[in-house]
């Protein structure tokens, strides 16, 4: 156990009240088996046995789902959702099945559009930083020396700071939107990736056969891409699916704090904030009660097929 | 061990600088004038010009750094610009309701967390175990400020058992049990995120320990269940326990910022919020410095218990 | 809070906060509790205030808001009162005289004393005035002392002056005013007499006059004149005052004051619970309009709305050549602002022609308000010249979410007659800088009013609130002339003629009035009055009554 680990342990990129990864800590703890066998058959191993758990397969389902009506927003919504469209603080009725907010905008067709709000911003930050992440702990773990040691420094100033908070400030001070949350968050959240790669770097690095490749004069792509990636792909796939979740909660909390995407544009966040009013808390549950259950089976079924994932590709609980 | 301390307090050093400059510019290079903040519609520009200079605004940032860094050095975190009163006694106001909130909510959560995580191991598979490990993805999937509005609306204003928010009532002594009545929906609402992380981690970490040889020699011996679990179990669980804390201590100082906006909690959560819509530069600084020495903090004392609770660690200079 | 009671019976064999939160979380899930919500609130002698906005600091010189100010008139006597508009009552000042309109002559009430038992004197009264003319002074008051003699027109001394020529003492109790050219006694005392806060001079003499923000005086007022007197002020929760038993109006009924400092929806909620008994009201302590009904259905409260003197605006940047009056005409007849008033604010705003609101006493009744006419609109935008096919954007402020909301409506109304808008939410500061410069196409604001209707701070060049960047020469001439007139009706006529102007031109839409809600408990004798800047009038006289 050394204090490397222990930091990559001790991972900011998820808040107090915003840890929706389950076991974030646990990925890269157990590295998976050096892989042996092609990248297809790993595909189909990694299936098979994610076939195996019941409860991942339906989030699966229910992901493609929200996917779906994501991508099916314009079909499937009734109004536009930014558009007022009936009386004000309506209760629910046949033409506005959730009824509508405090300025005639129906709340049903909001939901279907503040799923692409919160699809967008999760995988969009996630693919950010997990690029960057790959990217530099890649960097990090090949030419070590000095390249690491300022890496590492970086990453550290980056992990020590507060991360929800200092995601707030940035967005509130450049100016809140569905772009800028998504942008911050992705530039935010690198760290624990890159140590992540740089861990498995240095450790197939030291292995004999990668040693003799280097030996043997294959060129350092041939080795990052045919030796190092496949192995770190698992556990960044792992990480990368509780950090969409972690990220949709996130924009939530900020929508929800009025820092994150601004009315009229729909989120499921910005939909809770009203419910701040003791009357719609009490009298209107419509307004309330459907966009944050949204976001509990969006964020749930997510972990649960992080989960599933995890399991499959081995380095899971057990 | 002493000098281990020491070289990771001194690295720390420029870490915490790096992160002063960063903060630093990114409040200050933000367009907008916070100075527009704090003056009234009825001042004239060069009284204006007046109260720029009283926030020390009129000057170029690298001279504010420099002033606000000499003042740091003496522990004089500066004036609030929205009130003019020092920061240090602002923060120090709102650090202990937020420590309370959080100790607090970190002792609830363990106290459930790691005897279920124990049980849900030992009982691997069962339903038990399976509606525990439920229970944990729900926790770590509820939006804190949806759990929140729900456990207002049904125990505060359905119910009415609890107050809606707020710590005390004023003016009033606030005995304990005020106080407690005020503490128990944000406690919950803390609780419910920490403790699912320690569960799934005292589960894998027993279920690691009850594979091991020396149990299953214990087992052969004869040992009962309680004593196996006391002798070797709970002793072995402590490093992941450990780990867990570790990464719940750096959350202390902000993690809690939606709880407490959403039960009026009188803390460092809500007191950010209020420094961003109001463009209060000095307490926005403190507040990142003081939660980013947190973090470090936190680090160095879960590394410092590991070698504390476990022998075999050892850290080189 | 029942619950709360009947564990604070036993608390004898409950110590320690995690057994009750444990019985509690028990409990909890047992079900109702009997709902008997009366605490023994009433009768009392502490009285709680619920306010939405912090009052920065209690600098009687400069306070950036108006929740600053509120708490400030606590503890800090003006030189006269003024409970309804252009009404006075006598408060330090025993009489405010003047025969000619331009010499004035102020006797001080000998029975008042400063907290630390010093009288107060017309000494203070010229050290008070000459801190605010002093340029090294952080303030904002400059503009309610601009029209005496011996400072220039923000209100500070030229350079050189040492003194206000036109404030003498004449003796301890006599102060001599002098204006520099005759002028409606109303201008003055509802200015000087009213917006002035005396501060003690043997205190704030030995602080250095530029670091008067930073200082103890004012951020932890000892030595004040009005009927409470400073406690303590925990930041953003709450500021607690103690009754001056020595007040020269005589002893204040009630004992303590509380301050708590609360966001909207928990004011209705402690309001109903009974744990405040008034919210401040005013534009610092406003109820959400959602929770209105249910706060008037509450019959331990009067609940009721009352016309005030702020607005919400939309400022077309009237720097632009593009932006001309047909344009900014058509503007106005695109927004459907009777939509906002009666579904947005549920009747609790007024629709105002101009600037000037029902609660000024110059506003003109007969003035109406431009219809709501998209086909009108489209026609005035195509005579204006304007290239529809442009991209417009509305700046917004983000915190008054009813404005936010109504500006989701205006875009929509916008669109509907051709224009291609778009929103941009700022912060205030940014949306305030950026307008300050003039970069920007238009904005939504709010102002508060002052009960005088010189607003010409809003309309000339060089205004410190001409947000829109005005600059009509003959509305500069008509604002500048109705400010210097010497009798009360000839300014309301000429103040009648800028509001008709004002409504041909449309320099700025005025989108609506929002009502202030007055909301209290019945038990409370005192209170928010109609015309709320004067509610504090008689704090002294206020009571809790028992039921």
């Amino acid at each position: 156990m050394n204090t490397e680990k222990l930091v990559l342990v001790g991972n900011p990129g998820s808040l107090g009240e915003l840890t929706a990864e389950p076991f974030a800590n646990e990925t890269g703890r157990k590295p998976a088996p050096v892989a042996e066998e092609t990248a297809e058959s790993w595909g189909r191993m990694t299936w098979r046995r994610f076939c195996q758990n019941r409860v991942a397969l339906v989030s699966l389902v229910l992901f493609l789902g929200i996917v779906l009506i994501a991508i099916l927003a314009p079909v499937l919504s009734p109004f536009n959702p930014n558009q007022t469209v009936g009386t004000f603080a309506a209760s629910p009725s046949g033409t506005h099945l959730l009824g509508t907010d405090d300025v005639g905008r129906d709340v049903l067709s909001r939901l279907i559009y503040g799923s692409r709000v919160s699809l967008i911003v999760g995988v969009g930050s996630v693919l950010i930083y997990a690029s960057i992440g790959i990217a530099l702990g890649l960097l990090s773990g090949y030419f070590g020396g000095l390249v690491d040691s300022v890496l590492m420094r970086v990453t550290e100033v980056f992990m020590a700071y507060p991360h929800f908070m200092i995601i707030m400030v940035i967005v509130s001070l450049i100016g809140p939107n569905m772009l800028t949350v998504m942008l911050v968050m992705g530039f935010m959240g690198w760290p624990p990736i890159c140590r992540l790669v740089r861990g498995e770097v240095l450790r197939v690095k030291s292995l004999d056969y990668i040693a003799s490749a280097i030996v043997t004069g294959y060129s350092p792509y041939t080795i990052v891409f045919r030796h190092i990636l496949p192995n770190v792909l698992s556990p960044i796939l792992v990480n990368a699916t509780f950090g969409i979740a972690s990220a949709i909660l996130m924009e939530a909390s900020l929508s929800f704090l009025g820092m994150g995407v601004q009315p009229p544009a729909a989120s499921w966040g910005n939909m809770l904030t009203s419910a701040q009013s003791l009357t719609i808390l009490s009298e209107e549950p419509w307004r309330w009660i459907p966009p944050g259950v949204a976001i509990l089976v969006a964020v749930l079924t997510i972990n649960f097929l992080g989960d599933g994932l995890n399991d499959a590709v081995g380095g899971g609980s057990k | 061990m002493g000098a281990y301390v020491v070289k990771r307090l001194i690295i720390s050093v420029p870490v915490l600088f790096l992160i002063s400059v960063g903060a630093f510019l990114l409040v200050h290079l933000t367009p907008g004038d916070p100075a527009d903040m704090y003056i009234s519609p009825d001042m004239t520009p060069a009284q204006i010009e007046l109260t720029r200079m009283s926030l020390g605004l009129d000057k170029p940032w690298v001279v504010q750094y420099g002033e606000w860094m000499k003042n740091l050095a003496g522990g004089n975190l500066g004036f609030s610009f929205s009130n003019r009163q020092p920061v240090g006694e602002i923060i120090s106001q709102r650090l202990n309701p937020t420590l309370l909130l959080m100790s607090l909510s970190l002792l609830v959560a363990y106290l459930m967390a790691i005897p279920l995580g124990i049980v849900s191991a030992l009982k691997k598979n069962s339903l038990l175990d399976r509606m525990i490990i439920g229970w944990t993805f729900f926790n770590v999937s509820f939006p804190p400020f949806f759990l929140g509005l729900a456990l207002i609306y049904v125990l505060a204003v359905q119910l009415d058992l609890f107050p809606t928010g707020g710590m005390g009532v004023l003016g009033e002594e606030n005995d304990w049990i005020s106080q407690g009545m005020h503490l128990v929906l944000p406690v919950m609402v803390m609780a419910s995120q920490f403790s699912a992380n320690m569960i799934r981690y005292v589960r894998a970490s027993v279920l690691d320990v009850l594979e091991q040889n020396y149990i299953r020699t214990a087992v052969s011996k004869g040992l009962s269940g309680v004593q196996i679990l006391l002798a070797h179990v709970c002793r072995n669980s402590l490093i992941p326990i450990v780990t867990v804390i570790g990464t719940d201590l750096p959350k202390v100082i902000g993690g809690a910022v939606v709880t407490e906006q959403i039960f009026q909690w009188p803390g460092i959560g809500s007191l950010t919020v209020a420094a961003i819509h109001s463009r209060d530069y000095p307490i926005l600084m403190s507040i990142v410095i003081l939660s980013a020495v947190t973090v470090l903090l936190a680090n160095l004392l879960v590394d410092v218990l590991y070698a504390v609770i476990d022998p075999r660690i050892r850290y080189e200079k | 809070m029942s619950l709360l009671n009947w564990l604070r019976g036993k608390r004898g064999w409950l110590p320690g906060v995690v057994a009750v939160l444990l019985l509690a979380v028990l409990l909890g899930g047992c079900g109702k509790g009997d709902k008997e919500k009366e605490k023994a609130k009433t009768g009392s002698d502490t009285l709680y205030i619920g306010m939405a906005n912090p009052p920065e600091f209690f600098n009687p010189l400069m306070h950036p808001g108006i929740a600053g100010k509120f708490a400030i008139r606590f503890m800090y006597d003006t030189l006269l009162g003024m409970p309804e508009p252009n009404k006075f009552t006598p408060a330090l000042a025993e009489s405010f005289e003047s025969k000619d309109n331009q010499n004035y002559i102020i006797k001080i009430n000998p029975k008042a004393k400063w907290t630390d038992g010093k009288p107060v004197t017309a000494q203070d009264v010229v050290y008070t005035l000459n801190l605010i003319a002093n340029p090294k002074v952080e303030n904002s008051k400059g503009s309610y002392i601009k029209m005496l003699e011996g400072v220039d027109d923000q209100g500070q001394l030229p350079a050189g002056a040492t003194s206000i020529s036109g404030v003498t003492a004449v003796d301890d109790r006599t102060v001599s005013l002098k204006t520099k050219t005759p002028m409606d006694p109303n201008y003055l005392k509802s200015f000087l007499g009213f917006e002035v806060f005396i501060v003690p001079k043997h205190i704030f003499e030995t602080i250095e006059p530029s670091a008067i923000g930073t200082s103890e005086a004012a951020t932890k007022p000892t030595v004040t004149s009005g009927p409470f007197k400073f406690v303590t002020y925990k930041t953003n929760d709450h500021v607690e005052y103690t009754a001056n038993a020595d007040y020269y109006q005589g002893t204040p009924k009630l004992k303590k004051i509380f301050i708590r400092i609360m966001n909207g929806t928990n004011l209705v909620t402690e309001l109903k619970s009974g744990n405040i008994q008034m919210v401040a009201g005013g534009g610092i302590g406003i109820v959400p309009l959602k929770d209105l009904e249910m706060l008037k259905k509450d019959s331990k409260l009067t609940v009721r709305t009352v016309p005030a003197l702020m607005g919400q605006y939309l400022d077309v940047n009237n720097g632009l050549p593009e932006f001309n009056t047909k344009f900014r005409q058509a503007v106005t007849t695109a927004i459907n602002r009777q939509q906002l008033v009666d579904q947005l604010y549920k009747g609790a705003a007024q629709l105002v022609p101009t600037i000037y609101t029902p609660a000024c006493d110059a506003y003109d009744k007969n003035v109406t308000p431009v219809p709501f006419d998209p086909e009108k609109a489209k026609q005035l935008l195509a005579e204006s010249g304007f290239d529809t096919s442009k991209e417009l954007v509305l700046s917004v402020p983000l915190g008054n979410v009813l404005r936010e909301q109504s500006a989701d409506l205006i875009q929509q109304d916008l669109k509907a007659v051709g224009l291609n808008v778009k929103q941009e939410k700022l912060d205030f500061p940014t949306l305030l800088t950026r307008a300050r410069k003039g970069e920007y196409q238009m904005i939504l604001i709010g102002y508060g009013l002052s009960v005088d209707p010189d607003y010409s701070s809003y309309f000339v060049p060089g205004g410190s609130n001409n947000y829109a960047h005005i600059n009509d020469p003959k509305l500069t001439k008509m604002m500048l002339d109705a400010a210097s007139m010497t009798s009360a009706e000839q300014r309301k006529a000429a103040y009648s003629e800028i509001q008709k102007y004002m409504k041909e031109q449309q320099f700025i839409t005025s989108l609506y009035a929002p009502d202030y809600i007055i909301a209290q408990s019945k038990n409370l004798k005192g209170g928010i009055r109609d015309f709320w800047d004067g509610s504090l009038v008689d704090l002294h006289e206020w009571t809790l009554e028992a039921k």
